[in-house]
């Protein structure tokens, strides 16, 4: 009890009326939620964090010493006096609503996967998606995959550090977005296209196909609002098609993939395309690059070149870059050759557009 | 990372060296003769360590080599032991060029990364001009801001103020960059690498000029890395090893070469020593056509013919 002059006998509740039928605040079982963790403290505070359900909440410490009382399920009447308990009545309503103090007999809210998860590095270091501000281009990390054996949750972030070395900038005199210098080709591409790297679309491995759905569904329909192109990192071959039902809403999908061959079977001329990148290339090359299987391969310049040609005869709607297998250090390799061919690629789509 | 012991990988009773070279510590070299050293540093690498290891497995890759040893030597690893940071490994790789200069010798550089290119060039140009032959996937023209150190990505920069480097020529530049860097500057000459595989090794030859000591830089991201995946920055759409092994031969052949680096070959993302076997073959070229550079510097005013590709190095 904090206060030696309060009763040690719990109110009865036949002298309130309205406590028959919901028990008063005093008389309420509470106990410390177990998800709660001290994130931070400073001269006389401490931020407490429900790791769960993101919530977090700032006491002061002798707050926090009340709130330490809760570790095993007690009621507020029988830890502090009455008039105590009506000062701390607000504070705790707020330690309910942000989940520090639990009722264990009422069952906590159920957590929302968020839409999309923050990541650690964007894509050419380019700005954050800000659905208020639509770019030409919007990054969108899908590290699934569970349609596969492939290795690939971690090829997003693989392409986004790699992507570093070609990071996006705007020109000082007009805010115009620079571009790129393809030494290959003798030309810039992209100057004026701008970009924002939207993170990952939110995993929560072992879910069913279905709610994954649901959610790439939400994020590509904001990340294309304004007319921007989803650039979507995968991820197995299975974000193909995942993302495709979305872009294509209820017409005819219509893809073109690259191979590893560099075969790109095109669609007919004009027809809108989304643009499937197969970096199983990288794989394939990195095995043996000596061998009769890798004098099939196609080059970089090849594939680069069918890529532009293709924007030439069909409008890029969407593009991917897929099958980036990360085991052993193929994927290192992948990641350079995925960052070319994106880029290129995009560069292709504004010429289709 | 750590460097591997100065003067490891000993074999035969004394040190291994490169393609089983005489060791300088116990023959000293003939005049013109090409000098092997390990600088196994990677301060000046701003990506990833792993070069320093370079040294010790080109020299291991070496050894299913026959290379003549009438006109080599190894001088062993420099002994970065108790320096620190980039300044400090320049002087002491320094030091070890200027014992083969004062030998007559010619320094070949085994990295290590790529900005100690600078120290073998720095004493070179300080008693002729020198043209400078970069093989790269990147320009390395970072901005530089003038201090005592550089890393690897701003060391040709640095290079490019030296008054006695007269000509750079830039080889293999490629892919997706921030800027255009095909003009470097009034010295400088860029071919990419899209550009060099239009053109045959004999063409390449053409660019550099004959009159006057070309110093060869390899950094080996200027092959392809499915062939040579062992490199911190690797570019897709390089080189296969068979031009750049041409544009050597016909160099050693035909032109006088002051000095030669191999640099940034990392053990620790090779693919079972492919690329220190490729670093390896490079070096191997250039000491099997090593006689011609004997003859060029008894008879330097014979103004001998220009003897271009041997039947076997035809442009791929």
């Amino acid at each position: 009890m904090l206060d030696p002059g309060s009763s040690s006998t719990p109110p009865d509740p036949s002298f309130d009326a309205d406590a028959r039928t919901e028990p008063r605040d005093d008389d309420r079982l509470l106990v410390l939620s177990d998800d709660v963790v001290i994130e931070s403290e400073g001269p006389g505070y401490l931020v407490l964090a429900n790791l769960e359900l993101s919530t977090r909440v700032r006491l002061s410490r002798p707050l926090y010493e009340f709130v330490r009382l809760f570790r095993e399920p007690s009621r507020v009447a029988d830890l502090v006096p009455g008039e105590v308990r009506q000062r701390l009545k607000p504070q705790l309503e707020m330690l309910m609503a942000k989940h520090v103090l639990l009722d264990p007999d009422v069952e906590g809210p159920r957590r929302e996967l968020r839409l999309r998860s923050n990541v650690a590095y964007r894509f050419c270091n380019s700005p954050a998606f800000d659905p208020r501000s639509p770019t030409d281009f919007t990054i969108i990390g899908l590290p699934c995959d569970s349609e596969s054996d492939c290795d690939s949750r971690l090829a997003p972030e693989a392409l986004r550090r790699k992507s570093l070395d070609y990071p996006f900038r705007r020109a000082i005199e007009n805010n115009l977005p620079c571009g790129w210098f393809d030494a290959d080709t003798g030309r810039w591409i992209l100057k004026g296209a701008s970009l924002s790297d939207a993170g990952d679309i939110a995993i929560e491995h072992g879910e069913s196909q279905a709610s994954l759905f649901v959610r790439v569904d939400k994020v590509l329909e904001e990340c294309r609002q304004g007319g921007s192109t989803p650039i979507i990192l995968g991820g197995d071959r299975g974000a193909t098609e995942t993302a495709l039902k979305t872009v294509t809403g209820n017409g005819a999908p219509t893809i073109a993939r690259l191979r590893a061959d560099g075969s790109l079977a095109v669609p007919d001329i004009g027809k809108a395309i989304y643009l499937s990148i197969d970096l199983a290339i990288a794989s394939a090359a990195y095995s043996d690059p000596r061998s009769k299987a890798a004098e099939t391969l196609a080059t970089l310049s090849d594939l680069k070149e069918r890529v532009v040609a293709l924007g030439r005869t069909n409008p890029i709607i969407a593009i991917d870059l897929v099958g980036l297998d990360m085991r052993g250090d193929a994927g290192r390799l992948g990641a350079a050759l995925g960052c070319e061919l994106a880029l290129t690629a995009m560069e292709a789509a504004c010429g289709s557009s | 990372m750590a460097a591997p012991e100065p003067g490891a990988y000993p074999a035969d009773g004394g040190r291994a060296t490169l393609f089983g070279w005489p060791d300088a510590l116990a023959v000293s070299p003939q005049p013109g003769s090409l000098c092997a050293f390990g600088a196994p540093s990677d301060t000046g690498n701003a990506i990833s360590r792993g070069a320093a290891l370079a040294p010790a497995a080109v020299r291991k890759a070496s050894r299913k080599h026959d290379v003549p040893a009438e006109f080599a030597s190894d001088f062993g690893d420099v002994d970065f032991r108790g320096r620190t940071g980039s300044a400090q490994h320049l002087e002491v790789t320094a030091e070890t060029v200027r014992r083969i200069m004062e030998l007559k010798g010619i320094p070949l550089l085994i990295g290590g990364d790529h900005s100690l290119t600078f120290a073998p060039i720095s004493l070179l140009q300080e008693t002729r001009d020198i043209c400078l032959l970069w093989l790269d996937a990147h320009t390395d023209f970072s901005p530089w801001d003038g201090q005592e150190f550089h890393n690897h990505k701003q060391v040709l920069r640095r290079i490019e103020t030296l008054p006695g480097v007269t000509r750079i020529l830039q080889f293999g530049y490629r892919g997706v960059t921030v800027g255009d860097e095909r003009r470097l500057g009034p010295k400088s000459s860029v071919v990419t690498s899209a550009e060099m595989q239009c053109r045959s090794p004999s063409e390449l030859l053409e660019m550099v000029p004959p009159a006057m000591p070309c110093y060869i830089s390899i950094d080996i991201d200027v092959i392809d890395p499915f062939h040579a995946p062992g490199t911190s920055a690797p570019v897709p759409g390089g080189l296969v090893p068979d031009t750049v092994i041409a544009l050597l031969g016909l160099l050693a052949r035909n032109r006088t070469i002051a000095g030669v680096d191999v640099v940034e070959v990392n053990p620790a993302m090779d693919r079972k020593d492919d690329t220190a076997r490729i670093a390896a073959r490079l070096i191997e070229t250039l000491a099997a056509n090593w006689s011609f550079q004997i003859e060029r510097q008894r008879f330097p005013a014979n103004g001998a013919p220009e003897i271009q590709q041997s039947p076997k190095e035809t442009a791929p």
